[in-house]
Parts: structure tokens; C-alpha cells; sequence
């Protein structure tokens, strides 16, 4: 168990690292000066050349790397280039919470809807439910999400009004304030996870039902109830542990989006508007953060794995 | 006084592309209690059908039971109502399947899986059912069984985790087991050691034994009585001596001549039975056998022959067994 969870986190470590320096050279390599980007008159050579000195751009290109890495290691992600240069933490430290509850409530809306109805879909196999959640699974699949956002906003916010279209509150300012701004685009984002989710909970279950050990349980006589979620669906959950580790990055992806369409200023406005700037320390910053949330993320679909099966919990 | 457990006229059809395909046609046969029945015949003749009807465990549909009845202990199993029938499962009726790999789940320690039927069925709390579970590990040969317990089934080898059903099926003390091929998954080396356990435990217990295989070597040592199945019909019944000193079918001369046995010299050339089983969606008329059989003549294709009484006891499917018994002088 312990020897497997060090070689994970090491893993994780690893690609961590992979990440960073990918990020770090590849800003480089694309075109597009910063320093051109930031000054009006591109043709004057010596501010260019002070302006370049002064970010240290005309150092080595591994001395940069060397030395921004040491910096990324303490927790600073470099400053803005831009206006009162704030430095990338600040701003990635104040757009996070926002990305994390838009993809934490989205996760938790498509897991509460998809468990239930891959569950009832495969034991009631071919059942009106079943078809019913074949459909919705077909549909939350085609939709984009950024689409179902503006349906939602069309709908609950702009023709109901029982939901507020767009802006984030934090959850300091109360629950229900925090949670109604959410809620929409959570839904947006949380819908095609939602239906990959109930489709292979569904087709994981329908083949774990027709497994021998599953009736061996039937054949000791244990109520329906038991056979299915002591000995059935754990056995599905498995091969969906592992999905749900590759969607998680899905759904971020999604908040990124989605985040536009509510105007939350988020992750996804912080890298967009890094991008548009040419800002690199932010861009580089933004995502090496997604990054370590998507692989920390992966580090914990690995140690949720070893809960639910024995086999990894001791090789 | 009826017996333990009566089958009667069994038939299973099971729906598939190419149409309705019998898998099991006008089976009968008996098991008393304390008593150990074979039940024989080469793969797809539907003896699992046979053994899954009996617990209601056929996937329905495709599978459906078109007619018949089965009796146990006098009750009516296939008139049950599903949770009746759900607590006479595991608590009277016990079974081991044939896949020991596979019959495990792989997520709950074998300590759960051992004691859940006895708190499902027989109301034990934790510990009793712990206490049980090590004297029943400890009964089907596996050392160590308390520290077992904590175990998990990958943990085990192919023997003992099959060890570990007949502990499961035994757990409730049931008044019937059925085991569908409990070793043929297994090394040749343990299978005799597996079989040893499983009858021992049975007849000290007093417990019905229903032993489903395709070898008919093993039976002659377990088996009180032997049904020999052939696409989906039972073409041979009787005592185990009986039937094999003078087995009144010639399928089951074929069945004979192609095990090793102890009571021929040894290296006599094993025979196999030419050709291979119908396919049960294409059966020939008449006889299921007759293009396999060297006896076979006009006659034989054009009705299915029913079971006639050879001796007391002692019953065949065969048109032509006279021809056969004359071989074998009594
Ligand atoms: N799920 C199924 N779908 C369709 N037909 C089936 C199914 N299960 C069994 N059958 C039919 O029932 C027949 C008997 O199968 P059964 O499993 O009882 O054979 P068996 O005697 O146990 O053979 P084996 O020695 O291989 O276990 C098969 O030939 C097949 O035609
Ligand atoms: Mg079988």
C-alpha cells in the first residue's frame, strides 16, 4: 500500500515537473515578444533592449529556466508584466476558489445524478428508465457545454428569474448566495461528464451483473439490495475510478469555458486574458496550477483505487 | 416419503437468433437426503441448466422454463414466490460452481464472503459467524483459517479459494448441495483431494449431494447414483455398480471407454466417442445420438426413445440396449 502510493506521488511528482518545463519552453519557442507587446514603439531598439534586461530575457535560456524553477519551487510564480505587475500568485490565488467550486459542485451534481441512473439504467435493463437514460446520456454527450450554459441562462435566469445569470459570490457571503450563482453554470459544465459517468456506470454494472461471483452471491440466498451494492457496484466503480481521474480534466476544461459565458472571473478569464496579453509568468502560472489540480487529482483517483480493491492495496 | 429433491419432466428452452433451442428436454430424476447423485455428460448436454433451474438462477429470459416441476422437500420450487425462494437459497440449498478463479469477488475479504450467508440466514452476529467461519476453513482443509480470514481472494490459489465455496455452500448446513463441476478448473493433482473433501463433509453432515461432471471415472467413487445426460435428455439413471458393470446406453459405453479406469488393465487404449455432441438448435431426429452410434439403426431416427427399466432401478434411453446388454454377460 505505502510502497504504491510513493511510487504514485512520485509519478505525480514527475509529471509535475514534465509539465512546468514544457510550459516554460514552450512560451519560448511560440511567436510573439512580450516585450514588442509591450511597448508602443517596437522600433526603439535600446528600451527594447533595457525592457529585455530587465525581465531577464537576455539571459542563457537555461539560466532563466534555472532560476524561474528555483523561484516555482517557493511558491512564486514570477509577476505580471503588465501595469502594478501583481504578482501571478495573487491572481491565481484569487481566481481559484471560483474554478474549484464552479468544477468541485459540477463534479458533485453529475456524480449524484449519474450514479442513480447507471444504477437504475442497468438493473432495470431496457426498463423505460433505461431508455430514458440513454437519451439523456446521448444528449448531455452532443451538447456543448458552453451551449447548455446559455440554454440555462435563457431559461432559469432570463425567462424564470429564479436563478442570477452571471457573477461569482463567495461562499464567505452566505450559502445560498454562493450556491445560486453556481448552480447554472455547474450544470453546464457538469452535464456531458454527467453522461459519460451513467454510461459506463451502466455498462459496467451490466457486465459485473452477469460476473460468477455475482451469482454466487445470488446463490447464498442475500436480498437483492446486497447482492447489488455489496458485491456489484463496487466492482463496477473500478473501471469508472478511472474515468473519472481523465474526466476531472474534462470538467476543468469545461470550467474554463463556461466560466466566460457566466462571467466568473475564474482560472479560465485569468489564462484567456494572460494569452491575450502575451503575459507569460501568468499564462505559465495559470497553467502549471490547472495542471497540479488535474494531476493531484489523478494522485487521488489512484489512492481511491486502493480503498475499493485489494488487489492494489497489497501488491 | 418423497425424496429430497424430485425433478420432473424439466424442460429449459432458451431464446436465441437462430429461434427457441431446447436445453433441457423432459429431465427427471431424484435425489434423497443424505444421498449423493452424479449427474454426467460431455460439455453443453445442460447439466449446469439442469442445476441453475433447481436454485431459479437461469437468466430469464433468454432462458424459460417451459415445463416440468421441482420438488424440494416437498415444496414446490418453481411456484415459489422470489423471496421465498431467495432464503431457501444458501440456507437449504448450497452450490459450488465451477470456476474457483472467477466465483470469488475480488473486493471483500473471505471472511466476509464465508460468514454473510450465515448473517443473512441464520441471524449470527459477527463473532459467532467468525468462530463458524475458522471451524469450517479448518473443515475443508485450509491452514491457517483465522489468519484467512483477513485475506482476499487473489491472495489464494485455484484449490483453495474452491475449498473456500464448499466452506460458503456448507455454511448454512444445508440440506442439499450442488456442485457443477467443482474441479474440472482444477489440477488433476488437487481435484481428488478437493472431491475427498467435499463428499466427507457431505456425508458427515448428512447432507445431499448433487455432483455435476463430465468425468464419469470420478463418479464411480462419490456417487451413490448416476444420471447420464446427453442433449439435454437424461439417456441413462441407475446405481453407480450397476451402471458400470453394465451401462445399458451406449453413450455411456462411450463414456466409459474414453475415462481412464481402475478396473481395466492398465494402459488398455482410452476411446473416444467419434464425432462430437448436435448442436442443440439443430438436433437430428429421433435419437440425439444415433449419428454417433454404432448400434443405431432405421428406427432410431424416427422417434426419441423414452426411458425403459433395464433392471430394477436401472433405466435407459435406448431402442437397442438389449443388443448392448448381451455384450456384457451379467
Ligand atoms: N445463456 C445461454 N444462452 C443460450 N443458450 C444457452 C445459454 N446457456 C446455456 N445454453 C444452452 O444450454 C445448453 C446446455 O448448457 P449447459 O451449460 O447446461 O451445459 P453443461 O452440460 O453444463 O456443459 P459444460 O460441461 O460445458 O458446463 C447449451 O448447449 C446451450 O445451447
Ligand atoms: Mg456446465
Amino acid at each position: 500500500m505505502s510502497r504504491y502510493l510513493l511510487r504514485r506521488t512520485i509519478g505525480a511528482l514527475v509529471v509535475m515537473w514534465a509539465v512546468a518545463t514544457l510550459v516554460f519552453f514552450m512560451l519560448r519557442i511560440v511567436p510573439g515578444d512580450p516585450v514588442g507587446a509591450m511597448l508602443f514603439d517596437a522600433g526603439d531598439a535600446e528600451a527594447v533592449e533595457a525592457l529585455r534586461r530587465k525581465l531577464g530575457l537576455d539571459q542563457p535560456i537555461w539560466v532563466q529556466y534555472g532560476k524561474w524553477f528555483w523561484a516555482v519551487l517557493q511558491g512564486d510564480l514570477g509577476n505580471s508584466i503588465y501595469g502594478s505587475r501583481v504578482p501571478v500568485s495573487q491572481l491565481v490565488m484569487e481566481a481559484l476558489p471560483r474554478t474549484l467550486s464552479l468544477a468541485g459542485l459540477a463534479f458533485l451534481l453529475a456524480i449524484l445524478i449519474a450514479v442513480p441512473a447507471g444504477l437504475i439504467a442497468a438493473t432495470k435493463r431496457n426498463s423505460a428508465a433505461d431508455h430514458a437514460v440513454t437519451l439523456f446520456a446521448f444528449l448531455g454527450l452532443s451538447m456543448p457545454d458552453f451551449w447548455v450554459g446559455i440554454l440555462l441562462i435563457i431559461v432559469f435566469a432570463a425567462n424564470l428569474q429564479w436563478l442570477p445569470a452571471i457573477g461569482y459570490v463567495p461562499l464567505s457571503e452566505g450559502f445560498w448566495p454562493w450556491l445560486s450563482h453556481l448552480l447554472l453554470p455547474a450544470v453546464a459544465v457538469g452535464t456531458a461528464f454527467s453522461a459519460i459517468i451513467a454510461r459506463m456506470i451502466r455498462s459496467a454494472m451490466l457486465e459485473v451483473l452477469r460476473t460468477d461471483y455475482v451469482r454466487v452471491a445470488r446463490a447464498k440466498g442475500l436480498p437483492r439490495a446486497v447482492v447489488i451494492f455489496r458485491h456489484a457496484f463496487p466492482n463496477a466503480l473500478v473501471p469508472v475510478v478511472t474515468v473519472i481521474g481523465i474526466a476531472f480534466a474534462l470538467l476543468m476544461a469545461g470550467a474554463v469555458v463556461v466560466e466566460n459565458v457566466f462571467a466568473i472571473k475564474g482560472l479560465g478569464r485569468v489564462l484567456i486574458q494572460g494569452i491575450l496579453n502575451r503575459d507569460y509568468p501568468v499564462v505559465q502560472g495559470a497553467i502549471l496550477v490547472v495542471s497540479a489540480i488535474f494531476v493531484f487529482s489523478n494522485l487521488l483517483v489512484d489512492l481511491l483505487y486502493a480503498v475499493i480493491d485489494p488487489r492494489i492495496r497489497y501488491a | 416419503m418423497g425424496s429430497l429433491l424430485e425433478i420432473d419432466g424439466l424442460e429449459v428452452t432458451f431464446a436465441t437468433e437462430s429461434g427457441v433451442v431446447p436445453a433441457v428436454s423432459g429431465v427427471s430424476l431424484a435425489i434423497d437426503r443424505g444421498e449423493m447423485v452424479a449427474l454426467v455428460g460431455e460439455s453443453g448436454s445442460g447439466k449446469s441448466v439442469t442445476a441453475l433451474a433447481v436454485l431459479r438462477l437461469l437468466p430469464e429470459p433468454p432462458a424459460r422454463v417451459a415445463a416440468g416441476r421441482i420438488l424440494f422437500d416437498g415444496i414446490d420450487l418453481l411456484r415459489l414466490d422470489e423471496e421465498a425462494m431467495r432464503r431457501l437459497r444458501g440456507r437449504r440449498i448450497g452450490m459450488v460452481f465451477q470456476e474457483p478463479m472467477t466465483s470469488l469477488n475480488p473486493l471483500l475479504s473471505i471472511g466476509r464472503q464465508l460468514t454473510e450467508a450465515m448473517v443473512e440466514h441464520l441471524g449470527l452476529g459477527p463473532g459467532e459467524a467468525a468462530r463458524r467461519a475458522v471451524a469450517l476453513l479448518k473443515a475443508v482443509g485450509i491452514p491457517d483459517p483465522k489468519g484467512r480470514l483477513r485475506q482476499y481472494p487473489h491472495q489464494l490459489s485455484g484449490g483453495m479459494r474452491q475449498r473456500v465455496m464448499i466452506a460458503i455452500a456448507l455454511s448454512c448446513e444445508p440440506d442439499l448441495v450442488i456442485a457443477d463441476e467443482p474441479t474440472t478448473a482444477l489440477d488433476v493433482t488437487i481435484q481428488a483431494q478437493i472431491l475427498e473433501v467435499m463428499q466427507g463433509l457431505c456425508a458427515r453432515l448428512g447432507v445431499a449431494l448433487l455432483l455435476i461432471t463430465h468425468n464419469l471415472a470420478i463418479v464411480a467413487r462419490y456417487a451413490h447414483r448416476v444420471n447420464v445426460m446427453y442433449a439435454g435428455r437424461l439417456v441413462e439413471s441407475g446405481e453407480a455398480v450397476a451402471l458400470y458393470r453394465r451401462p445399458a446406453h451406449p453413450y455411456t459405453v462411450g463414456l466409459l471407454e474414453s475415462v481412464p479406469r481402475l478396473d481395466r488393465p492398465r494402459g488398455a487404449p482410452l476411446e473416444p466417442i467419434p464425432g462430437n455432441p448436435p448442436d442443440p438448435a439443430a438436433l437430428p431426429a429421433g435419437c440425439a445420438f444415433r449419428p454417433r452410434c454404432r448400434l443405431a439403426r432405421p428406427h432410431c431416427g424416427e422417434r426419441v426413445p423414452g426411458p425403459v427399466e433395464v433392471e430394477p432401478g436401472h433405466r435407459s434411453a435406448c431402442f437397442e440396449y438389449r443388443r448392448l446388454l448381451a455384450e456384457t454377460p451379467a
